[in-house]
């Protein structure tokens, strides 16, 4: 019952941001949503998270650490080496 | 069969009708008065036969009921009256009567009748909900200038509107359906009428532009008798500047119409005087040319034996050789063939003295009035064509041959050929005063003015033109206006005597005139050739050019557009240019000649005086003068007549119950943007390609629906209106008389028949059960299957999932070491990742032990063998699959959301978690899964509690803003910073 309330918890913080990207995206365009469709991107990027997730646990135990570090991420955008700059940028 | 006639008899032939009009809400009462009439009597006191002896007055009186169509009642306490414009007295109480009755306007040209339709219109849109308004214009310049005033003024929403010009369109089935105001020509609104695509009754207000036209069976009276038919709630406004020429044609337009009032303003009147704009009338007597007087002296010489001849006979008045008219004789002749009491020779004779005596009246109209150029392009035609067919004994009409071979003719041809071949003769003195006004006009006005000139014939029309050229002053451009049709071949000489010269039976003589005919064809288009050349090099080419070709629309369009923009600045029309021309730039009509027709007369003088002050001249010369004035005459003491009410109306139904009385609500209509485009458009075209955009872009909107709807639409099978309450089937003639039997006999042929009948049902349904108990087979073995597949897959994931499990330990271990923290998912000192290792379902008890998974794994080995073999038995689940591929289901329909296919290709092998969940999600969002939706909407509310907690928290700058969530832990591991997030779903670009 715990883990069910927690995942709620954190489905619904997840919720709250999603909601703020896609204001943030679609306030330039004249798009409108329904509320149907936000919970499906909310469940479908929980996924993808759920699954980044593992992946990275995944890398460290690879290398033999039991910490994710930024290596890892770095390890999962491999193919994304635009986004990889960025995130060297920010540090 | 005494009972038979019995029943036929049981209704009178109005009673019937009475029967058959139960859908219109018109009810006529007629009280008959019988007032008995003297009568005579033979000596014995007895009433001759055959004599009526009682006089019969019938009376009508119309009474309407309540109308069917849906109203507004909240729009129908007011109309509205559009102050767009400047409001004219005369247009308001029309506009206020027209909304009550069935009005003929009858209103001088650019008065503003286009003004009174489309308020009434906008009226009758506001009032009803779906019913539907027409407008009908029997020519494209008037339908867009319609549009225009209806978009333009009184803002009636474009998407409401459709415009219907030719029946070629396609889908009109569902543009009336779909739209209420509707801009068409009558043939179009006849046709679809009398196909069923448009109901009758839908129709509540009914415009005609140009009503005069509404005679004999012209589509205006047509569209009228259908509708009366079957709906008599329905608003009628006829607009025309002309009535008719006489009483009886006003009548006919009123009978047909269905007319309760006449509103006829004149120029005169009262209240249209002070918005009229001047207009100069000029008349300027023209008297003939010298040159003229001879000719037409000479003529008369020729002519009177055979006029002469004709009066004796008593075929043709008598009359002094110069007034020989045409018409006339034309009218005698016909009259003398169509009496069959005249013996053939007389008759025929007689029929020739009249023709010729017709020929030398229109020789002596075209000298008196159009001059002597186009009389003797006309005189030498007829003398070539006599004297050719006389040379080769094909007319031996000696009467004929009298006149044409009148040497005093030889010389009238010379003299005219030796007039016109000096270049500066003047073929008529009107010529000389239509260069005179020209200059004048364009002296005072500068070249910015437009003329218009008008002429009955085309040769005239293109003589005005040259000469007006050839006064070669820059500020006057010239150019022809004419209809369409080809111009008549003059006679061809050479052509005839070909055609009717002795032929030779030998073949050498065939060929050789073939080749001959060949070089002479070549040669006479190589002529025509050179001719046109000429003529294009030449600046009155293209008028030339189009008076001998016609012109077709596209040239009409393209000599407006550039008489419009001030290429041309003169125009000579024929009588195509009478009706319709909106060209508020013309201030000056120049008529060369004139009708007896005042239709035509006022048509033409309402061309000028739109915008701004206009001037018309007319000349006269020979009687015309007095033709005119008695055309006017008679046709205002026709409006006098009209005004004085000797019209027989007819009533009509006020439409608007009695008890309501719309107030007037003078406002000012704002149009949008996209309706306000159109009033500064000016070209016919451009305003109806604007309205037919406007009427197609809702439908390219509405397409994807259309599309799919198609198939059913196609079959939609023809609609025919019936009176309402009609049995409507085929019925054979001898079920007919099956009811009499029965009512006798008891009834024993209905029961055979129906008998018949349902083993006919029988057969069919037990065909229908037969092909659907075969699909149903197949579709149940197929869900068999599916569970197969299913089975395999819950054994596969779980499989999955206890190999996971096995991982997992490792990261229990780790848990128990740090006792603090007592379940590993709520850790927050662990990356915040660690909580999305296993999300469904993960049994996160430290308890299961390696031996159990093991078997587990086990047992799920042999659950999988077990199904292999399974499938190895029945492995037909490539054939289903690819029977399911080309099974189509008898409706075809999409889904938005993706449904993916539950395996990969290969069957055995599952998809990844991830995307079986997505498919589960997506199964579950087509299937509206209950449990998934309370999830889903739960989740939200979480969501939306947090985004106000954390709102608030943020307001009272709490440092710590854990405390107020639902469990300490877990709202911990939800605080993640912004930056962090961001980039989480950074990542979201992945998929």
């Amino acid at each position: 019952m715990n883990d069910d309330g927690d995942r709620a918890q954190l489905k619904a913080r997840l919720w709250v941001r999603v909601e703020e990207r896609l204001q943030q995206v679609l306030s330039s365009q004249d798009v409108q949503y329904t509320p149907k469709f936000i919970n499906s991107l909310l469940e479908l990027a929980y996924l993808q998270l759920g699954e980044m997730g593992s992946d990275l646990q995944a890398f460290s135990r690879h290398s033999g650490r039991e910490v994710v570090n930024e290596s890892d991420l770095m390890l999962y955008l491999r193919k994304q080496p635009d986004l990889q700059a960025k995130i060297k940028q920010k540090e | 069969m005494a009972s038979a006639d019995d029943y036929i008899s049981d209704f009178e032939d109005d009673e019937l009708d009475k029967l058959y009009e139960k859908a219109i809400n018109k009810t006529v009462k007629e009280t008959i008065t019988r007032r008995a009439v003297p009568v005579q009597r033979d000596l014995h006191n007895n009433v001759l036969p055959r004599q009526k002896t009682v006089y019969e007055e019938i009376q009508r009186d119309v009474s309407f009921g309540s109308t069917h169509h849906e109203l507004d009642y909240d729009a129908l306490s007011f109309y509205v009256y559009p102050t767009n414009y400047e409001v004219r007295d005369y247009q308001y109480t029309i506009v206020y009567k027209s909304l009550f009755q069935n009005i003929l306007c009858a209103i001088p040209t650019g008065m503003g009748k286009t003004f009174i339709a489309s308020t009434v219109m906008l009226n009758y849109f506001r009032w009803t909900k779906k019913a539907k308004i027409i407008f009908t214009a029997p020519t494209r310049p008037l339908v867009a200038q319609q549009i225009k005033a209806c978009l333009g003024i009184t803002g009636i929403p474009s998407d409401q509107t459709a415009i219907l010009l030719d029946k070629s369109r396609k889908n009109r089935e569902e543009i009336w359906a779909n739209k209420r105001v509707f801009f068409a020509t009558p043939q179009v609104v006849e046709n679809d009428l009398k196909r069923g695509v448009l109901d009758p009754k839908d129709i509540v207000c009914l415009v005609i532009d140009e009503a005069h036209r509404a005679t004999g069976s012209y589509a205006y009276t047509n569209v009228v008798k259908f509708i009366d038919r079957f709906n008599s709630s329905y608003r009628l406004l006829a607009l025309t500047a002309t009535p008719a020429s006489d009483l009886e044609g006003v009548q006919e337009v009123v009978n047909n119409l269905d007319i309760s009032k006449i509103e006829i303003r004149t120029e005169e009147s009262m209240d249209i005087v002070k918005y009229m704009k001047k207009r100069i009338k000029e008349k300027i007597e023209v008297p003939l040319l010298l040159e003229i007087e001879d000719i037409i002296e000479q003529l008369g010489i020729a002519i009177k034996p055979v006029l002469q001849q004709a009066v004796e006979l008593g075929i043709y008045e008598e009359c002094d050789p110069s007034q020989i008219n045409a018409f006339k004789a034309m009218q005698q002749s016909q009259k003398i063939i169509a009496n069959p009491t005249i013996p053939e020779g007389i008759k025929w004779r007689n029929f020739f003295i009249l023709q010729l005596l017709n020929n030398v009246g229109q020789m002596l109209k075209r000298l008196k009035i159009y001059g002597i150029r186009t009389f003797f392009n006309y005189f030498q035609n007829k003398c070539t064509e006599f004297t050719t067919k006389y040379n080769l004994k094909k007319s031996t009409n000696k009467i004929a041959a009298e006149f044409y071979y009148h040497p005093i003719l030889k010389n009238i041809g010379k003299q005219c050929e030796r007039y016109l071949s000096d270049p500066k003769f003047v073929g008529h003195g009107k010529l000389q005063c239509v260069k005179d006004e020209l200059m004048d006009f364009f002296h005072d006005r500068g070249s910015d003015s437009r003329v218009i000139i008008f002429t009955e014939l085309r040769e005239s029309a293109l003589e005005i033109v040259k000469f007006i050229d050839s006064i070669a002053d820059n500020r006057i451009r010239p150019h022809i206006f004419i209809g369409q049709a080809r111009a008549k071949e003059g006679f061809d000489e050479v052509k005839y005597t070909r055609k009717h010269a002795p032929k030779g039976r030998k073949k050498i003589e065939r060929l050789k005139r073939q080749e001959e005919e060949e070089l002479l064809e070549a040669e006479r288009n190589k002529r025509a050739k050179t001719d046109k050349f000429e003529r294009i090099g030449r600046r009155t080419g293209s008028s030339e050019e189009a008076q001998i070709s016609g012109m077709n629309q596209k040239m009409q369009k393209e000599v407006i557009h550039n008489f419009k923009i001030g290429e041309y600045n003169v125009l000579v029309c024929t009588s195509i240019g009478e009706e319709g021309l909106d060209i508020g730039e013309v201030d000056l009509i120049i008529c060369y000649d004139t009708t007896s027709s005042p239709i035509k007369n006022i048509q033409r003088m309402g061309r000028t005086g739109r915008k701004r002050d206009g001037k018309i001249v007319l000349l006269f010369s020979g009687n015309e003068s007095y033709k005119f004035e008695r055309a006017m005459e008679d046709y205002s003491t026709l409006q006098a007549l009209i005004s004085k009410q000797c019209i027989d109306y007819k009533k009509s139904d006020r439409i608007v119950p009695k008890d309501i009385i719309p107030e007037c609500h003078k406002t000012l209509i704002t149009i949008d943007d996209e309706n306000e485009v159109i009033n500064e458009m000016e070209d016919v075209d451009e305003v109806i390609r604007y309205a037919t955009q406007c009427m197609m872009g809702k439908k390219v909107k509405a397409r994807k629906t259309v599309m799919k709807k198609k198939a059913q639409e196609k079959r939609k099978t023809k609609k025919f209106f019936m009176p309402d309450n009609v049995e409507t089937n085929i019925i054979s003639a001898s079920s007919l008389l099956n009811k009499f039997l029965v009512n006798e006999n008891g009834g024993i042929l209905p029961i055979t028949k129906s008998e018949n009948f349902s083993k006919k049902q029988k057969v069919f349904k037990a065909l229908d059960n037969l092909e659907n108990d075969s699909t149903e087979e197949a579709s149940s073995s197929l869900e068999t299957e599916d569970e197969d597949i299913g089975v395999n897959n819950h054994a596969i994931t779980r499989n999955d999932r206890s190999e996971r499990q096995k991982e997992l330990q490792v990261d229990v271990d780790f848990v128990k070491e740090d006792p603090a923290r007592s379940r590993p998912l709520s850790n927050h000192a662990h990356p915040n990742m660690a909580i999305f290792v296993n999300d469904f379902s993960f049994p996160a008890k430290s308890e299961h032990n390696v031996e159990d998974i093991q078997k587990n794994q086990q047992g799920l080995k042999k659950e999988k063998e077990s199904f292999v073999e399974k499938n190895k038995l029945r492995l037909t689940s490539n054939e289903k699959d690819s029977f399911r591929q080309h099974y189509i289901p008898e409706s075809i329909s999409f889904d938005v959301k993706p449904n993916i296919i539950q395996h990969t290709k290969g069957v055995k092998v599952p998809h990844c978690k991830k995307v079986s969940e997505v498919i589960s999600l997506f199964n579950d969002e087509r299937n509206d899964n209950k449990k998934r939706t309370i999830d889903m909407n739960y989740i939200k509310c979480l969501a939306k509690s947090m985004l106000r907690d954390t709102q608030d928290l943020w307001k009272s700058g709490d440092k710590n803003p854990v405390d107020n969530s639902i469990s300490h832990d877990s709202s911990q591991s939800l605080i993640l910073s912004n930056a962090e997030l961001d980039d989480i779903l950074g990542s979201d670009s992945d998929f």
